[in-house]
Protein backbone atom coordinates (compact mmCIF):
# COMPACT_ATOMS: atom_id res chain seq x y z
CA UNK A 1 0.00 0.00 0.00
CA UNK A 2 3.01 2.44 0.80
CA UNK A 3 4.50 1.73 -1.95
CA UNK A 4 1.31 2.33 -4.19
CA UNK A 5 0.47 5.69 -2.22
CA UNK A 6 4.57 6.88 -2.88
CA UNK A 7 4.38 6.02 -6.62
CA UNK A 8 1.56 7.86 -7.37
CA UNK A 9 2.60 11.12 -5.63
CA UNK A 10 6.15 10.39 -7.19
CA UNK A 11 3.99 10.27 -10.46
CA UNK A 12 1.88 13.16 -9.78
CA UNK A 13 4.50 15.48 -8.87
CA UNK A 14 6.67 14.38 -12.06
CA UNK A 15 3.34 15.96 -13.96
CA UNK A 16 2.07 18.64 -11.73
CA UNK A 17 1.33 22.11 -13.18
CA UNK A 18 2.85 24.82 -11.40
CA UNK A 19 -0.03 27.28 -11.52
CA UNK A 20 -2.81 24.95 -10.28
CA UNK A 21 -0.78 23.04 -8.20
CA UNK A 22 0.08 26.19 -6.15
CA UNK A 23 -3.17 27.20 -5.82
CA UNK A 24 -4.42 23.48 -4.98
CA UNK A 25 -1.85 23.71 -2.16
CA UNK A 26 -3.35 27.01 -0.70
CA UNK A 27 -6.66 26.66 -0.36
CA UNK A 28 -6.79 22.34 0.31
CA UNK A 29 -4.54 22.37 3.39
CA UNK A 30 -6.26 25.55 4.75
CA UNK A 31 -10.01 25.00 3.91
CA UNK A 32 -11.14 22.61 1.41
CA UNK A 33 -12.56 19.32 2.77
CA UNK A 34 -13.09 17.49 -0.14
CA UNK A 35 -10.42 16.82 -3.10
CA UNK A 36 -11.29 14.99 -6.33
CA UNK A 37 -8.12 13.54 -7.67
CA UNK A 38 -9.62 13.51 -11.24
CA UNK A 39 -6.45 12.50 -13.15
CA UNK A 40 -2.48 12.14 -12.16
CA UNK A 41 -1.84 11.62 -15.73
CA UNK A 42 -2.73 14.99 -17.51
CA UNK A 43 -1.45 18.65 -16.98
CA UNK A 44 -2.96 19.45 -13.72
CA UNK A 45 -2.33 17.97 -10.60
CA UNK A 46 -3.06 19.06 -7.08
CA UNK A 47 -0.64 18.00 -4.08
CA UNK A 48 -2.13 15.11 -2.46
CA UNK A 49 -1.27 14.72 1.15
CA UNK A 50 -3.45 11.34 1.81
CA UNK A 51 -5.21 8.98 -0.63
CA UNK A 52 -8.17 6.71 0.38
CA UNK A 53 -9.67 3.63 -0.90
CA UNK A 54 -13.12 2.69 -1.90
CA UNK A 55 -14.20 1.51 1.70
CA UNK A 56 -13.12 4.75 3.07
CA UNK A 57 -14.97 7.72 1.48
CA UNK A 58 -16.81 9.42 4.08
CA UNK A 59 -16.53 12.98 5.26
CA UNK A 60 -12.87 13.90 5.96
CA UNK A 61 -13.66 17.53 7.90
CA UNK A 62 -10.60 19.63 7.05
CA UNK A 63 -8.82 16.98 5.16
CA UNK A 64 -9.46 15.56 2.03
CA UNK A 65 -11.74 12.90 0.37
CA UNK A 66 -10.12 11.44 -3.17
CA UNK A 67 -11.89 8.83 -5.17
CA UNK A 68 -8.85 6.44 -6.29
CA UNK A 69 -9.85 3.00 -6.30
CA UNK A 70 -7.75 0.20 -7.61
CA UNK A 71 -8.22 -1.01 -11.62
CA UNK A 72 -9.70 -3.92 -10.93
CA UNK A 73 -13.12 -2.15 -10.16
CA UNK A 74 -13.41 -0.88 -13.02
CA UNK A 75 -15.34 -2.88 -15.76
CA UNK A 76 -17.68 -0.55 -17.87
CA UNK A 77 -17.49 3.13 -18.15
CA UNK A 78 -21.35 2.66 -16.84
CA UNK A 79 -20.92 0.59 -14.07
CA UNK A 80 -18.22 2.22 -12.81
CA UNK A 81 -20.73 5.40 -12.50
CA UNK A 82 -23.19 3.28 -10.91
CA UNK A 83 -21.51 1.66 -8.77
CA UNK A 84 -18.65 3.63 -7.56
CA UNK A 85 -17.84 7.19 -8.84
CA UNK A 86 -21.64 8.42 -9.08
CA UNK A 87 -22.01 7.06 -5.48
CA UNK A 88 -18.96 8.74 -4.13
CA UNK A 89 -20.31 12.24 -5.69
CA UNK A 90 -23.49 11.94 -4.96
CA UNK A 91 -22.72 11.68 -1.12
CA UNK A 92 -20.02 14.22 -1.02
CA UNK A 93 -22.17 16.61 -2.95
CA UNK A 94 -25.15 15.71 -0.03
CA UNK A 95 -22.97 16.64 2.53
CA UNK A 96 -22.01 20.25 0.67
CA UNK A 97 -18.66 19.22 -0.07
CA UNK A 98 -16.76 21.77 -2.28
CA UNK A 99 -14.87 20.21 -5.21
CA UNK A 100 -11.14 20.65 -6.30
CA UNK A 101 -10.52 20.05 -9.84
CA UNK A 102 -7.19 19.28 -10.59
CA UNK A 103 -8.24 19.13 -14.56
CA UNK A 104 -9.86 22.41 -16.09
CA UNK A 105 -13.42 21.28 -16.99
CA UNK A 106 -12.33 22.46 -20.60
CA UNK A 107 -14.61 20.94 -23.68
CA UNK A 108 -11.46 18.59 -24.93
CA UNK A 109 -11.68 16.99 -21.44
CA UNK A 110 -15.19 16.95 -20.72
CA UNK A 111 -16.11 15.52 -24.05
CA UNK A 112 -14.95 12.64 -25.80
CA UNK A 113 -15.70 11.05 -29.25
CA UNK A 114 -17.58 7.54 -28.99
CA UNK A 115 -16.05 5.10 -31.44
CA UNK A 116 -19.21 3.70 -32.71
CA UNK A 117 -21.31 6.42 -33.44
CA UNK A 118 -18.64 9.33 -34.06
CA UNK A 119 -20.69 11.71 -31.97
CA UNK A 120 -19.38 13.53 -29.06
CA UNK A 121 -20.51 11.85 -25.62
CA UNK A 122 -19.08 12.71 -21.85
CA UNK A 123 -15.97 11.78 -20.16
CA UNK A 124 -16.29 10.52 -16.96
CA UNK A 125 -14.97 13.63 -15.91
CA UNK A 126 -17.72 15.20 -17.92
CA UNK A 127 -20.53 13.41 -16.04
CA UNK A 128 -19.33 14.21 -12.70
CA UNK A 129 -19.05 18.13 -14.11
CA UNK A 130 -22.49 17.71 -15.18
CA UNK A 131 -23.99 16.53 -12.40
CA UNK A 132 -21.65 18.89 -9.88
CA UNK A 133 -23.79 21.84 -12.36
CA UNK A 134 -27.36 19.97 -12.42
CA UNK A 135 -26.69 19.91 -8.34
CA UNK A 136 -26.40 23.82 -8.07
CA UNK A 137 -22.27 24.05 -8.42
CA UNK A 138 -20.53 26.86 -10.44
CA UNK A 139 -16.93 26.50 -11.08
CA UNK A 140 -14.30 29.18 -9.21
CA UNK A 141 -12.02 29.81 -11.85
CA UNK A 142 -9.22 31.10 -9.15
CA UNK A 143 -9.38 28.31 -7.38
CA UNK A 144 -10.34 25.77 -9.90
CA UNK A 145 -13.25 24.53 -7.21
CA UNK A 146 -16.71 23.87 -7.73
CA UNK A 147 -18.68 25.25 -5.39
CA UNK A 148 -22.42 25.77 -4.34
CA UNK A 149 -24.11 28.96 -5.66
CA UNK B 1 0.13 0.06 -13.90
CA UNK B 2 -0.49 -1.76 -17.05
CA UNK B 3 2.18 -0.17 -19.68
CA UNK B 4 0.02 0.30 -23.49
CA UNK B 5 3.70 0.86 -24.99
CA UNK B 6 3.55 -2.51 -27.12
CA UNK B 7 -0.34 -2.13 -28.26
CA UNK B 8 0.20 1.55 -29.01
CA UNK B 9 3.61 1.21 -31.04
CA UNK B 10 2.36 -1.91 -32.72
CA UNK B 11 -1.45 -0.11 -33.70
CA UNK B 12 -0.03 2.86 -34.61
CA UNK B 13 3.78 1.47 -36.82
CA UNK B 14 1.67 2.17 -40.45
CA UNK B 15 1.40 5.30 -39.41
CA UNK B 16 4.98 5.23 -38.20
CA UNK B 17 6.45 4.23 -41.05
CA UNK B 18 4.24 6.39 -43.86
CA UNK B 19 4.74 9.46 -41.98
CA UNK B 20 8.38 8.95 -40.60
CA UNK B 21 7.23 9.68 -37.40
CA UNK B 22 9.81 9.24 -34.22
CA UNK B 23 7.96 6.91 -31.55
CA UNK B 24 8.80 8.50 -28.09
CA UNK B 25 7.81 7.46 -24.80
CA UNK B 26 6.87 9.13 -21.81
CA UNK B 27 5.12 6.75 -19.65
CA UNK B 28 3.31 3.22 -20.18
CA UNK B 29 -0.09 5.53 -20.69
CA UNK B 30 1.52 8.61 -22.48
CA UNK B 31 3.15 8.33 -26.05
CA UNK B 32 4.30 10.74 -29.08
CA UNK B 33 4.55 10.27 -32.62
CA UNK B 34 7.10 13.43 -33.76
CA UNK B 35 7.23 14.89 -36.63
CA UNK B 36 8.64 18.41 -38.06
CA UNK B 37 7.85 21.34 -35.45
CA UNK B 38 4.56 18.86 -34.67
CA UNK B 39 3.89 16.02 -32.69
CA UNK B 40 0.67 13.38 -32.14
CA UNK B 41 0.10 12.96 -28.39
CA UNK B 42 -1.26 9.62 -27.74
CA UNK B 43 -2.77 9.08 -24.10
CA UNK B 44 -4.17 6.42 -22.27
CA UNK B 45 -7.43 7.84 -20.48
CA UNK B 46 -7.26 4.92 -17.09
CA UNK B 47 -10.27 6.11 -15.72
CA UNK B 48 -12.31 5.98 -18.87
CA UNK B 49 -10.65 2.85 -19.82
CA UNK B 50 -10.01 4.45 -23.49
CA UNK B 51 -7.05 6.28 -25.76
CA UNK B 52 -7.44 9.64 -27.88
CA UNK B 53 -4.74 11.17 -29.73
CA UNK B 54 -4.28 14.93 -29.87
CA UNK B 55 -2.43 17.51 -31.92
CA UNK B 56 0.99 19.01 -30.94
CA UNK B 57 1.79 22.48 -32.53
CA UNK B 58 4.56 24.25 -32.22
CA UNK B 59 4.12 27.83 -32.98
CA UNK B 60 6.25 30.66 -34.48
CA UNK B 61 6.83 32.17 -30.69
CA UNK B 62 8.25 28.86 -30.05
CA UNK B 63 4.58 27.70 -28.00
CA UNK B 64 3.93 24.70 -27.90
CA UNK B 65 0.03 24.03 -27.53
CA UNK B 66 -2.26 20.39 -27.58
CA UNK B 67 -5.36 20.30 -29.47
CA UNK B 68 -8.22 17.85 -29.08
CA UNK B 69 -8.75 15.99 -32.13
CA UNK B 70 -12.55 15.46 -31.57
CA UNK B 71 -14.07 17.67 -34.17
CA UNK B 72 -12.31 16.36 -36.55
CA UNK B 73 -13.13 12.66 -35.46
CA UNK B 74 -16.73 13.66 -35.78
CA UNK B 75 -16.47 15.65 -38.92
CA UNK B 76 -14.02 12.93 -41.09
CA UNK B 77 -14.27 9.74 -39.59
CA UNK B 78 -16.62 6.95 -40.86
CA UNK B 79 -18.60 3.67 -40.29
CA UNK B 80 -15.55 1.37 -41.65
CA UNK B 81 -12.79 3.61 -38.61
CA UNK B 82 -15.94 2.25 -36.35
CA UNK B 83 -15.68 -1.47 -37.57
CA UNK B 84 -11.85 -1.35 -36.22
CA UNK B 85 -13.43 -0.81 -32.31
CA UNK B 86 -14.62 -4.37 -32.75
CA UNK B 87 -16.74 -5.73 -29.36
CA UNK B 88 -14.26 -5.10 -26.66
CA UNK B 89 -14.60 -7.41 -24.05
CA UNK B 90 -12.42 -6.40 -21.30
CA UNK B 91 -10.81 -2.84 -20.26
CA UNK B 92 -8.15 -3.32 -21.80
CA UNK B 93 -9.74 -4.69 -25.16
CA UNK B 94 -11.41 -0.94 -25.20
CA UNK B 95 -8.50 0.21 -24.88
CA UNK B 96 -6.99 -0.73 -28.04
CA UNK B 97 -10.27 -0.90 -29.89
CA UNK B 98 -10.29 3.12 -29.20
CA UNK B 99 -6.57 3.02 -30.82
CA UNK B 100 -7.45 0.99 -33.64
CA UNK B 101 -10.15 3.47 -34.27
CA UNK B 102 -8.00 6.30 -33.85
CA UNK B 103 -5.35 5.35 -36.05
CA UNK B 104 -8.03 3.84 -39.15
CA UNK B 105 -9.02 7.17 -39.18
CA UNK B 106 -6.36 9.12 -39.06
CA UNK B 107 -4.59 6.88 -41.58
CA UNK B 108 -7.49 7.18 -44.06
CA UNK B 109 -8.63 10.68 -43.68
CA UNK B 110 -6.53 12.95 -41.98
CA UNK B 111 -3.01 12.90 -44.66
CA UNK B 112 -3.05 16.37 -43.83
CA UNK B 113 -2.63 16.12 -39.65
CA UNK B 114 -0.15 13.24 -39.92
CA UNK B 115 1.95 15.69 -42.18
CA UNK B 116 1.62 18.81 -40.29
CA UNK B 117 0.76 20.57 -43.43
CA UNK B 118 1.10 23.94 -42.54
CA UNK B 119 -2.53 25.16 -43.96
CA UNK B 120 -4.11 22.85 -41.36
CA UNK B 121 -1.64 23.57 -38.66
CA UNK B 122 -2.38 27.25 -39.53
CA UNK B 123 -6.06 26.55 -39.02
CA UNK B 124 -5.61 25.45 -35.22
CA UNK B 125 -2.71 27.33 -34.04
CA UNK B 126 -4.64 30.15 -32.28
CA UNK B 127 -6.20 27.59 -30.52
CA UNK B 128 -5.54 24.38 -28.01
CA UNK B 129 -4.27 25.30 -24.85
CA UNK B 130 -0.40 24.83 -22.79
CA UNK B 131 0.59 21.50 -21.04
CA UNK B 132 3.82 22.17 -19.43
CA UNK B 133 4.75 18.70 -18.78
CA UNK B 134 3.62 18.10 -22.72
CA UNK B 135 6.04 20.76 -23.40
CA UNK B 136 8.63 19.71 -21.03
CA UNK B 137 8.81 16.67 -22.60
CA UNK B 138 9.08 17.51 -26.38
CA UNK B 139 11.12 20.72 -26.01
CA UNK B 140 14.46 19.18 -26.39
CA UNK B 141 13.06 16.95 -29.51
CA UNK B 142 11.90 20.24 -31.04
CA UNK B 143 14.95 22.40 -30.12
CA UNK B 144 17.18 19.43 -31.84
CA UNK B 145 15.27 20.20 -35.40
CA UNK B 146 16.43 23.78 -34.81
CA UNK B 147 13.16 25.34 -33.38
CA UNK B 148 12.97 27.65 -30.64
CA UNK B 149 10.84 26.61 -28.08
CA UNK B 150 9.49 28.52 -24.95
CA UNK B 151 9.11 26.34 -21.47
CA UNK B 152 6.53 28.89 -18.78
CA UNK B 153 4.87 28.33 -15.59
CA UNK B 154 2.78 30.91 -16.56
CA UNK B 155 1.04 30.39 -19.82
Amino acid sequence: MNAYIGNIRTRMLEYIDAPLYQGFRNKAVETISTIHLEDIRTTNTLGVISIQYADDFGPKTGGFNILNVPDEMYKNSDQFWDEVNGTWLDEAIARGDDFILATKPTDDVLWKIDPISRTKTLTGFGREYQRMIDSGYVYDTLTSTMVRK
Amino acid sequence: MEDYEMMVRECYSPIINQYKLQFEKLDGGEFFLIGNGFALYIFIDRRDMRADVWFVSLDKNGTIKTHSLMDVMENRFDENDSSCYGNPKSPDEQVKGYVRFDVSGLLRHCQDILSGDPQWVNQIITEGRYSRHVANFLAPYFRAQGYSVIISDQI
